[in-house]
């Protein structure tokens, strides 16, 4: 899977696709994973343009950030809409996330 | 208004993407708003990749057939696999969708988003009917 990814200030910065569902799990699992392991470990995740998400898109994320902070780093989540937020208030991941409205906030806490 | 709708799948996950696309139309369709159809379509979904993981482990080409039925009161689905029978739906356990383990949403999910979730095995196949008022 390819994901659009740059990096800023020691931070990646990944943005994630309009479904991240079953059929692509995998996928995108190996390639945040990828990122996390050459990287700092501290990684934005962009989920402006992600309108659906099934629990292996999340599976995806927790993965993730299990990654991160065996790095010491973390996941911080930005751009998120109303009705994938709904999803991780169902699922308790607000709580386990750090969620920021947009990517300057997120960069601002990680830096 | 469209009442009683037939989408039939493979065990593919790479056939989910289309069928989610198909529920979030029939849920505008019916009139529910932006947060409900993303509710309905994300418990249906659940529930047919239980039918792909659980039901066929995972293998692919065996049938999914879903039948989508618009009510006065509601939204029914039904959906159909020819799998290996589930014994019960897992218990609901809320101490599980709060941890941050990887697995064990997706029935948290059903069980959260629809208003009646039923299992049945008719003729070897398994039946799951999924209900949310209007």
């Amino acid at each position: 899977m390819n994901l659009e990814h740059r990096t800023q200030d020691g931070v990646d910065i990944v943005k994630l696709p309009e479904r991240l569902m079953m059929a692509d799990a995998a996928d995108a699992r190996a390639s945040i994973k990828d990122i996390i392991s050459s990287g700092s470990g501290k990684l934005v995740l962009d989920l402006a343009d992600t309108t659906f998400m099934d629990s292996s898109g999340l599976a995806v994320l927790v993965s993730s950030l299990q990654a991160a902070r065996k790095k010491d780093g973390d996941v911080y989540l930005v751009g998120m809409g109303t009705t994938v937020r709904a999803l991780f208030e169902l699922t308790r991941l607000h709580t386990v996330f750090q969620i920021f409205d947009d990517e300057a906030g997120a960069l601002r806490a990680l830096s | 208004m469209i009442a009683k709708v037939r989408l039939d799948l493979d065990s593919n996950p790479a056939e989910v993407p289309r069928l989610q696309a198909r529920l979030s139309a029939l849920c505008g369709e019916a009139g529910l708003s932006d947060l409900a159809a993303f509710q309905l379509t994300c418990a249906i979904v659940e529930a047919v990749n239980n039918c792909m993981k659980h039901a066929y482990g995972g293998e692919l080409g065996h049938p999914i057939s879903l039948l989508w039925l618009r009510r006065q009161d509601g939204i029914a689905v039904e959906i159909r696999d020819r799998g290996q029978p589930m014994s019960s739906p897992p218990p609901e356990s809320p101490v599980a969708a709060e941890t941050n383990a990887e697995s064990g949403r997706g029935w948290h999910i059903i069980r959260q988003w629809t208003d009646t979730a039923t299992y049945t095995r008719e003729r070897n196949e398994n039946v799951l009917t999924l209900t949310r008022r209007l």
